[in-house]
C-alpha cells in the first residue's frame, strides 16, 4: 500500500457547482521514500496540489472532490481541525519564498522550538537542544549561536536551511517542497537541493518537489507528474519521462531546455500559453496549442490511461507524430 | 539598543525647545491686551502697569524668552494671576487626576479595539465584521461631550446607578471612585476604540496576507496561538503608531470630559485659565500637556524597537 494516495483531487476558485476549477480530477500515489517532482509551467496548478494536500487553501479557493489519503487514513474526511493535526506532524512544507516566509520578529531558534514544543510536546530545554541538532542537520554553521537570529540577519540561502530545519522538526512523512530553491542564486540551489536530497534519503520520508526546472528533476525525481492547466497531463518515472515522453506538452517541455549544442538558434518555446481559470477548453486543455491535435481531442478531456506499467498519460494520440527515435532526449 | 535609545532621547531636546517657545509665544497669539482681562473702570494706570510688570510684559520680547526659558528650566511656570499659586503646584495637584482619566481610558480603547479589529480581521467579510466595523465606525463618529452628556441622562439621571460628576478621592471611599470614574472614561475612551479597532482590522489583515502566516499554519498551530503569536506581535506596529497619537488626544480630550463631568483635572485648569485669561496657567499647562505627549511618543519609539528588532538597526 502507498504511503500517499490521491485521488481524483479537484480544486475550484469559490462557490458552486460551476466554480472553475484550478486542479481537477488529480490522482497519485507516492511512496515513502521516494521523490516525486511536479512540473509544469506557471499556472499549471502546482503550487495548488501542494496548498491542497497540505490543507493550506485560503478563501475563495476549496477543494471540491476527491480524497487524499495518508497511511490508510482519508486526511479530507475529519475536517479542518484533524487536518491541522496532520500538518507540522505527518505533513510539513517548504516555501518558495524564504525572504518572507519566516516570522521577520521572532528569533529563529523559537520558529523551530514552537513545532518541537507544541507539535511534539517537548520541554523548552529538550526543543532548544533539538533546534541546535536540527540547525546543525541543515549544515548551519555555529548552530548554537544562530538560535537567537531574528531572519534578516540571515541570507536567503540559510533562510531556506532554516525553513528546512522547521519542516523537518517535526519528522513528517511527506515533506512538501514548494519551489525550494527559485529564489536563490544558482550555487546556493545546488546546495539546497543537495541537502533536501540527503535528508530525503537518510530520513525515509517522501519527497514532494514541486520546480519547473527540468534539470532539478533529472537530479532528484523518482517519479515525475507533469501537470498541465490543472490536470494531469503525464505520469512516469524519471527515466520514462527523459527517455520517451508520450504526452505532446511533456515533448515540448523537454524540448524547450535550451542546450549547448544548439549554439545560436533561437530557444524553443511552446506558442501560446496556459488557458486562465475559466477559461478552460472542454476537452484537451492541451488542445489548443497542441501540434498533434485532432477532433477526436477537442470533445471530452481524455482519461489518464495506463501505457506501461511505470507510465501513463492523459492524451488519445501518445507520441503524437513524433517516433520514439526522434524524441528529444536530455543531456 | 542602547544607541538607539540615546538617539531617540537627543532627537527630543530641539522639539522640547520649539514647544516651550510655543508656550512662550501664547501670550502673543491669544489676540486682546493681556492685561485687559483683569482689569476694569476702576483700575488706574498704576494698576495696568503693576500687572504688566508681575506678567514680564514690560521687557523686550527677547528677554522675556530668555527669562522664559530661565524660569522653565528651573522648574518655575510663574504664579496663577487668579489662583494666586504657583502654576506648577497648581498642575501637580490636578495632574494625577487627569493622567488616570486618560490612562484609563487608553487601557479600554486599546485592549477592546486591539480585540474588536483582531476579531473582524479574521472573520473578514462576514456579518460579524460588517457588524464590528459598524460599531467602530458609530464610536468613531460620536462626540465625545455629547456622549458624556448622554451617558449622564440615562445612567445617573434615569437609572440613577452612576454619579453625574465629580471626583471622590480613591481613599476616601474606593467604591465612589470607580463609580466616578465609570461614565468619564467610557466617553474618553469610546472615540478611540473605534479608531484603534479600525486600525487593528487593517493591520491585521495586512498581516494575516503574509507568507509567514501560512507557513505558521503549515506547522499545524492552532488558528488562536497564530493569531496571538505571529499575528499580532507584526501587527502591532502600525497599532502603537496610533496609540500615540491617541495618547495625545486623549489628554486633549480629557479638557472637555473633566468639564462635562466636573472633574478637577488639569484640563479643567487650563479651561478656567483660558476663560479668565489667566496666561500662567495656559502656559504652563500646555507646557506640560506638551512634554507628556513627547513622553508617550518617546515610549512607543522604544516599544518600536523592542517588538521589531529590525527598526534597531534603523
Amino acid at each position: 500500500m502507498s504511503m500517499l494516495k490521491v485521488e481524483n483531487l479537484t480544486t475550484v476558485v469559490g462557490s458552486g457547482a460551476s466554480a472553475p476549477s484550478v486542479l481537477e480530477d488529480v490522482s497519485f500515489t507516492l511512496d515513502a521514500g521516494e521523490v516525486l517532482c511536479v512540473v509544469g509551467e506557471s499556472g499549471s496548478g502546482k503550487s495548488m496540489l501542494a496548498l491542497t494536500i497540505m490543507g493550506l487553501l485560503g478563501f475563495p479557493v476549496r477543494r471540491a472532490g476527491g480524497r487524499i489519503i495518508l497511511d490508510g487514513d482519508d486526511i479530507t474526511a475529519g475536517g479542518t481541525s484533524a487536518w491541522r493535526q496532520r500538518r507540522g506532524r505527518d505533513l510539513s512544507m517548504i516555501f518558495q519564498e524564504p525572504m518572507t516566509s519566516l516570522n521577520p520578529i521572532m528569533r529563529v531558534g523559537e520558529q523551530i522550538g514552537e513545532v518541537l514544543r507544541l507539535r511534539k510536546g517537548m520541554s523548552a530545554d529538550e526543543a532548544r537542544r533539538r533546534a541546535v541538532e536540527l540547525l546543525e542537520r541543515v549544515e548551519i554553521p555555529a548552530a548554537a549561536s544562530r538560535l537567537a537570529a531574528f531572519p534578516h540577519e540571515l541570507s536567503g540561502g540559510m533562510r531556506q536551511r532554516v525553513m528546512i530545519a522547521v519542516a523537518l522538526a517535526a519528522e513528517p512523512k511527506l515533506l512538501i517542497a514548494d519551489e525550494p530553491t527559485t529564489a536563490l542564486d544558482v550555487t546556493i540551489q545546488a546546495q539546497i537541493l543537495d541537502l533536501l536530497r540527503d535528508i530525503q534519503a537518510e530520513s525515509g520520508m517522501a519527497l514532494m518537489l514541486i520546480t519547473h526546472d527540468l534539470g532539478v528533476v533529472a537530479e532528484m525525481a523518482h517519479k515525475v507528474m507533469v501537470l498541465y492547466a490543472g490536470r494531469v497531463a503525464e505520469m512516469a518515472d524519471v527515466k520514462t519521462v527523459f527517455d520517451a515522453p508520450a504526452h505532446p506538452y511533456t515533448q515540448a517541455l523537454l524540448a524547450s531546455i535550451p542546450s549547448l549544442d544548439s549554439g545560436g538558434d533561437r530557444l524553443v518555446t511552446i506558442p501560446g500559453s496556459v488557458p486562465g481559470v475559466g477559461l478552460m477548453p472542454k476537452g484537451c486543455r492541451f488542445a489548443p496549442r497542441c501540434p498533434h491535435v485532432k477532433e477526436a481531442c477537442r470533445p471530452a478531456p481524455p482519461p489518464l490511461a495506463i501505457l506501461e506499467a511505470s507510465q501513463s498519460v492523459a492524451c488519445l494520440r501518445p507520441f503524437g507524430y513524433v517516433r520514439r527515435e526522434e524524441t528529444p532526449t536530455h543531456g | 539598543m542602547r544607541d538607539y535609545l540615546l538617539r531617540r532621547l537627543v532627537s527630543v531636546i530641539p522639539v522640547l525647545f520649539l514647544v516651550s517657545l510655543m508656550s512662550f509665544a501664547v501670550i502673543w497669539i491669544i489676540p486682546g491686551d493681556p492685561t485687559a482681562a483683569f482689569l476694569d473702570a476702576s483700575s488706574t494706570p498704576e494698576d495696568v502697569a503693576r500687572l504688566r510688570e508681575m506678567l514680564g510684559l514690560d521687557k523686550p520680547p527677547l528677554v522675556q524668552m530668555a527669562e522664559w526659558y530661565g524660569r522653565v528650566l528651573t522648574g518655575d511656570l510663574g504664579q496663577s494671576i487668579l489662583l494666586r499659586i504657583p502654576v506648577l503646584s497648581a498642575i501637580l495637584e490636578r495632574l494625577p487626576l487627569t493622567l488616570l482619566l486618560a490612562t484609563l481610558a487608553l487601557i479600554l480603547a486599546v485592549g477592546l479595539g486591539v480585540a474588536a479589529g483582531t476579531f473582524a480581521a479574521t472573520r473578514r467579510g462576514t456579518w460579524a465584521d460588517q457588524s464590528v466595523m459598524s460599531l467602530a465606525l458609530l464610536g468613531l463618529s460620536v462626540p465625545d461631550f455629547w456622549l458624556g452628556l448622554l451617558l449622564i441622562v440615562v445612567f445617573s439621571v434615569q437609572l440613577g446607578w452612576l454619579p453625574s460628576g465629580g471626583y471622590v478621592p480613591l481613599l476616601d471611599d474606593p467604591l465612589g471612585w470607580a463609580k466616578s470614574m465609570v461614565l468619564p472614561t467610557i466617553t474618553l475612551a469610546v472615540v478611540q476604540v473605534g479608531f484603534i479597532a479600525r486600525m487593528t482590522r487593517s493591520a491585521m489583515l495586512d498581516v494575516i496576507s503574509q507568507d509567514f502566516m501560512r507557513t505558521a499554519d503549515s506547522k499545524g498551530l492552532s488558528g488562536l496561538y497564530i493569531i496571538l503569536r505571529h499575528g499580532l506581535p507584526n501587527a502591532m506596529m502600525p497599532i502603537l503608531t496610533v496609540t500615540g497619537i491617541i495618547a495625545g488626544a486623549l489628554l486633549g480630550s480629557a479638557v472637555v470630559v473633566e468639564q462635562v463631568f466636573a472633574l478637577p483635572g488639569v484640563g479643567r485648569l487650563i479651561i478656567g485659565g483660558i476663560l479668565s485669561r489667566d496666561y500662567p496657567i495656559i502656559q504652563g499647562g500646555l507646557l506640560f500637556l506638551t512634554v507628556i505627549y513627547l513622553l508617550i511618543n518617546l515610549v512607543v519609539d522604544l516599544l518600536y524597537a523592542t517588538i521589531d528588532p529590525r527598526v534597531r538597526l534603523e
